[in-house]
């Protein structure tokens, strides 16, 4: 067809890169459910079908509108199909499309990512925004030709995952999806230009080209080098994004964004909190209590390889902190409990968006959007601007009554608490396992090992808050283990320390984050300060639900709750692996209908501030390697330079090496001289060759070194010869490069020692781009014969 | 690399705002998934800027036109010879030549991938409707990445001219008026070898016949001198082309003044052919450039074109007659005038006594604004003894010469006679 048009194979690239890219950039959404297939090999299909025609009709010269039409209608069909079994929206097609997107939406409302197979599929769903996103991708990249607009389609596709499903999107993911983006962006780019000049061809009269032909695998290299540093630049770079150190964790208000919940992870505050020195009262209560203690902020109950996080929340709108609340979970009906009432005063500079409970509590009356998680029985703020800023509110905690017997008799937990409670990483390190199993050596039950465990705490680590902050494996080994530095810390790293181990033990547990003692500020009220941030274990045992432990020690002014004091009489009964009394726990399937709540902060494990030494430690290393490498790599460069010019041989590249070398010892070369005139400003810094004798301001001159004059003055002959005379005569290149490394040897040895150093360290000739060497170019025939050439650099 | 940052396109600078604020909000919303794409945005420009900054290429071009003179509506080929005398681009360098718009679209030519050495010779056509002098070149350069993310401008200087010289018509031969006219092919005649004292000599060009050398006079010059073959006093001719914007009637190439331009050449190629030297006069005066010169026909035309290609209307009232000297007497005075004013008679009075043969043509200016065809100027000129002929907006050069010899058959007093076949 017309030339213009291009072959079908060009114009079929940019649409199927801009599908291929579109559908790879919806792996992102693997994570919504949990057969990804269901909607990614459909959309395969659509993606095949809107490229498809969309290559035609633009193939065509279809106008714009009707391209886009013509590409609704047929993938609208196709979708249709796929999802309903009927091509057309009408009677029954229509109920049932109705039927299936109402299912997903519900599903997707009640289900957190990963939506199981056995809920109605996500699909029909996902298929349909995937179909969007394929059209406006198609739409602006292929049809409007505005490829660097369809970025933003695809910068949705990938951010919905972001904010929806906790953890992060795969690098591949990215790559892929950037390197197709980049790809449309250089099939754009180059059209354009193809476009922009003449067409390839021959002039009728001459038979000279009237187009400049040229390979383009240099272009198509060039963008490969650039997109693919890019590319890695930002896969690597973001783990060393400084992210920390803005936003306040919990003492902020509002720090979240768009509808999602930020679940924020107090545990950095508590160090800092402890660690500063005015103590700051945050919570008053009133209470009958005679010595109320341990209230509880909010639990962590997600170990990930790094630390603990608060992970999911599941807050249906029915869960309000506005009257009664389920009795707490897995406790026998045959405890006996006592009921406490609260007043609760939060003072404003206590701004936090979990509200400060006992634990556990039977009833709670505050104001604002406060709903519990019944697995974790923690307040979250629903609102982002809501917090407990100035909130007054009552609540009436239970007091149980618990024993070490019923506690020593409790049955297994398997299958009673949520899986999220008992979940730790494969990787732990297994020196963990084996200090947990060698602790707990000889208990026979969980309790006691429990028991064991806080008790191996106490008596062998020492509390400080002088500690290094850490996180991660290294962190938790080093606390662990009985080395200089170790066995050394402060409440959180004991808490999340024992609840770690716990896990390994197989008793499901959970850090608590709270405060620990009051301050008596009057009859029967008590003030919580910022000093008294504490962190603790809650382990679960069938029959007492969760109970505290204590493993920090003394040192914070921290006791055993009383049923952990097991008096070691063998009275009890230890095998009776049925737990007492019907075990009143609510279980749940970890799948039950929520709202979705997606934790954020479990995003970005690595790059939290005040968890991570080995990070800053990695990124201090990673400097110091760049910055030795920034500092080596002029002196190499210049070396590598010296190399390739005495290599080659040429006067002229002797030449250029010397002034180089002059220009790094700081001695003067004139501009625009002769050969000949410089040889005679430079015969006066010339030395005898370096050599370990030379002084540090070693003597100069023509009649130091005459040897080297010579050398030199060979070198302008060779030079000049070359310049001046009639082509043929060729200088011997061992002669010229022996010659000139007999100067550039004689001016080191005749300069300074701090100018020697510099010129190997920084040498000037490198860091100074004005004086890069402009090579000698032949001079072309046109000029030769007098024509007039025009030169463009 | 600084050059390369500030050369960022507009797609550019939004690739670096877009990354930088996405960057910004990584940070402070504790995204690094955001921060991904903000790195990979932010990077795409500056490690591009960097790569094209880094070009090192070095572009030679030699820029030819031929011919340099082309008449109006006939194409000339320009060639461009471009060699890389650096090292590979690692961009997309696209060439525009700067070729003046009446002479055809910008010829444009991507460049990329060359290598060190490349060479390559490229051709195109240029054509104009317009006479004029027209400069080709320069060449821009833009430097462009394969993301369209940098663009750099840079030009090559030099320029090659381009002369279109007003469109020309064989004309007949007629008789033409004058003291040398004897027969009805007034061709210069050759002068009897012997008589020392005519012999003009020029410089000895090769080829030129050994025996033609006057020693005399290059023992005096110290260079080979030979005799001219050419009578000393050789016919000589005055085109006169008044080209007084009050003359004239229409705007470009639509007006009265470029038919008379397009006449006045006809006639400077014509007598150049048939043996005269041409000067060319305007209403300004004298033309040094085509002054009388002794050259052969082909060469002396050009000179003519050259100055007829950029005659412009000019605003002055009167007719300049600084020209009008002592030594300029005789010969033939061709004159092609646009309307004649009552200031301008003495003048014309003047230019018809000083010639041995006073022709005109009259351009009928009015005809061009649209008025019905008239007489022109013929009248006023044939009172001042002009033999003069009209032309009209849809005469044709030729037959319009041809009846200017007819009217030179009668006196030189004679009056235009209506001419025929002219539609009224």
């Amino acid at each position: 067809m017309s030339r213009n048009r291009g072959s079908v194979a060009a114009s079929l690239a940019l649409p199927a890169v801009a599908a291929g890219t579109t559908w790879i950039a919806m792996y992102a959404w693997r994570g919504f459910t949990e057969t990804p297939g269901g909607f990614l090999n459909p959309l395969f299909l659509l993606a095949i079908v809107v490229a498809g025609t969309g290559t035609a009709l633009r193939w065509w010269r279809t106008p714009t509108s009707l391209v886009l039409g013509a590409q609704v209608i047929a993938s609208g069909v196709v979708a249709m199909l796929l999802i309903t079994g009927s091509p057309l929206p009408v009677g029954d097609g229509w109920t049932e499309l109705h039927q299936a997107l109402t299912g997903a939406l519900d599903s997707s409302r009640q289900y957190a990512a990963p939506v199981p197979d056995s809920a109605a599929p996500l699909d029909p769903l996902l298929i349909l925004c995937g179909l969007v996103c394929l059209l406006l991708v198609d739409l602006l990249a292929c049809t409007l030709r505005r490829v660097p607009l369809a970025g933003l389609p695809l910068l949705t596709i990938y951010s919905i995952p972001v904010s929806m499903v906790g953890d992060g999107i795969t690098w591949w993911v990215f790559a892929a999806t950037a390197g197709g983006f980049l790809v449309m962006l250089f099939l754009q780019e180059s059209d354009h230009v193809t476009r922009w000049g003449r067409p390839i061809g021959v002039d009728r009269e001459t038979g000279d080209p009237i187009a400049f032909g040229a390979g383009a695998h240099v272009v198509r290299s060039t963008a490969g080098a650039i997109g693919g540093v890019a590319t890695a630049l930002a896969v690597f770079l973001p783990a060393l994004i400084p992210t920390a150190g803005i936003h306040l964790l919990d003492f902020g208000p509002g720090n979240g964004g768009g509808d999602e919940i930020r679940v924020d992870n107090p545990t950095a505050d508590l160090v800092r909190d402890l660690k500063r020195g005015d103590d700051t009262p945050l919570v008053q209560v009133t209470t009958t209590d005679p010595d109320p203690s341990y209230l509880r902020i909010l639990t962590l109950t997600r170990f990930s390889d790094v630390e603990w996080s608060p992970g999911n929340r599941d807050v249906p709108s029915d869960q309000r902190a506005d009257g009664l609340v389920p009795p707490p979970e897995g406790v026998g009906a045959s405890v006996g409990r006592k009921e406490i009432p609260y007043d609760v005063t939060v003072l404003p500079a206590f701004n936090s968006s979990w509200l400060p409970t006992e634990a556990p509590i039977s009833q709670i009356q505050a104001e604002g959007d406060w709903r519990y998680d019944t697995k974790t029985m923690d307040f979250l703020a629903v609102p982002d601007d809501l917090s407990t800023s100035g909130l007054s509110y009552t609540m009436t905690a239970l007091d149980l009554n618990l024993t070490s017997q019923r506690l020593e008799n409790a049955g297994t937990s398997v299958g009673k608490v949520s899986e999220a409670f008992t979940d730790y990483p494969a990787d732990i390190p297994p020196i963990v396992r084996e200090l947990a199993v060698e602790v707990t050596q000889g208990e026979t039950n969980r309790f006691e090992k429990a028991v064991a465990l806080q008790n191996w705490f106490r008596d062998q680590f020492t509390y400080s808050l002088h500690t290094a902050p850490g996180s991660g494996y290294d962190a938790l080994v080093s606390f662990l283990s009985d080395g200089p530095g170790g066995r050394v810390g402060y409440c959180e790293q004991f808490a999340s320390s024992m609840a770690v181990m716990a896990r390994l033990l197989g008793i499901p547990s959970r850090v608590a984050i709270g405060f620990l003692h009051p301050q008596p500020a009057g009859p029967d009220t008590w003030v919580y300060s910022s000093d008294d941030m504490h962190a603790w274990p809650e382990l679960y045992f069938d029959g007492a639900g969760w109970v505290r432990f204590e493993p920090t020690p003394a040192g914070r002014d921290t006791e055993v709750p009383s049923y952990t004091v097991i008096d070691n009489n063998p009275a009890v009964n230890p095998s009776n692996p049925s737990g007492p009394s019907g075990s009143a726990s609510q279980l749940l399937p970890s799948n039950r209908p929520t709202e979705e709540r997606p934790d954020s902060t479990g995003a970005a494990p690595n790059i939290d501030r005040g968890n991570g030494p080995w990070l800053p430690l990695g990124a201090t290393a990673a400097v110091v390697v760049v910055a030795g490498v920034l500092l080596l790599l002029p002196g190499l460069v210049r070396r590598r330079r010296r190399d390739r010019r005495l290599a080659t041989g040429g006067p002229e590249q002797a030449w250029a090496e010397i002034r180089d070398t002059a220009v790094d010892l700081g001695v003067p070369w004139p501009a625009g001289r002769s050969p000949r005139a410089t040889r005679n400003r430079l015969v006066d810094h010339l030395g005898a060759p370096l050599g370990p004798q030379t002084a540090d301001r070693p003597a100069h001159g023509p009649m130091v070194a005459p040897a080297a004059v010579e050398a030199l003055d060979r070198l302008v002959r060779a030079l000049e010869l070359l310049r001046y005379a009639r082509p043929g005569a060729v200088a011997d290149p061992v002669r010229v490069r022996a010659d000139a490394e007999m100067v550039v040897d004689s001016l080191a040895g005749g300069a300074l020692r701090s100018a020697r150093r510099r010129a190997t360290w920084l040498p000037r000739s490198v860091l100074v781009f004005t004086l890069r060497t402009s090579r000698a170019v032949p001079p072309t025939v046109e000029a030769r014969y007098g024509g007039v050439v025009d030169h463009v650099n | 690399m600084k050059e390369a940052l500030s050369g960022l396109t507009v797609r550019g600078r939004a690739f670096l705002a877009a990354g930088v604020t996405a960057l910004v909000c990584a940070i402070v919303l504790d995204q690094p998934a955001l921060g991904r794409v903000g790195i990979l945005v932010v990077a795409l420009p500056l490690i591009t800027a960097w790569v094209v900054g880094r070009n090192r290429y070095r572009l030679a071009l030699v820029r030819t036109v031929t011919p340099q003179l082309v008449a109006a509506g006939q194409p000339a080929r320009v060639t461009l010879s471009l060699t890389n005398e650096g090292r590979t681009p690692n961009g997309v360098l696209l060439l525009e030549d700067q070729v003046p718009y009446v002479l055809g679209t910008r010829p444009r030519f991507v460049v990329e991938g060359i290598g060190t050495g490349w060479k390559q010779t490229v051709t195109y056509q240029v054509r104009s409707d317009v006479r004029g002098h027209f400069e080709i070149g320069p060449m821009t350069v833009r430097v462009t990445d394969p993301f369209g993310l940098v663009e750099l401008g840079r030009a090559f200087r030099t320029t090659v001219p381009l002369t279109v010289t007003p469109r020309t018509v064989v004309l007949p031969q007629i008789p033409l008026g004058g003291a040398w006219t004897g027969s009805g092919d007034n061709r210069p005649r050759a002068f009897a070898s012997g008589s020392a004292e005519d012999v003009t000599v020029r410089e000895y060009r090769r080829g030129d016949d050994l025996r033609r050398v006057h020693w005399r006079s290059s023992a005096k010059v110290g260079e080979l001198m030979v005799r001219r073959e050419e009578q000393p006093w050789q016919s000589r001719a005055t085109l006169f082309l008044d080209n007084r914007s009050s003359a004239h009637r229409g705007h470009g190439i639509a007006s009265s003044l470029e038919a008379a331009v397009s006449a006045a050449a006809s006639i400077a190629v014509h007598l150049t052919h048939r043996g005269f030297a041409v000067r060319l006069v305007t209403a300004t005066g004298e033309d040094p450039s085509s002054a009388w010169h002794v050259r052969n026909a082909n060469l002396n035309t050009g000179p003519l074109l050259e100055a007829l290609a950029v005659v412009q209307a000019v605003p002055q009232q009167r007719l300049d007659t600084a020209w009008l000297t002592e030594s300029s007497h005789g010969g033939l005075t061709v004159a092609v005038f646009g309307r004649v004013d009552a200031p301008d008679l003495p003048v014309l009075r003047r230019m018809q006594h000083q010639a041995g043969s006073a022709m005109a043509i009259a351009v009928d200016a009015d005809a061009w604004a649209g008025d019905p065809p008239g007489p022109g100027a013929t009248k006023a000129l044939a009172q001042h003894g002009w033999r003069s002929v009209v032309l009209g907006p849809r005469d044709r050069m030729d037959s319009v010469w041809q009846e200017l010899g007819r009217t030179s058959a009668q006196s030189s007093r004679g009056v235009a006679r209506p001419r025929e076949g002219v539609p009224g």
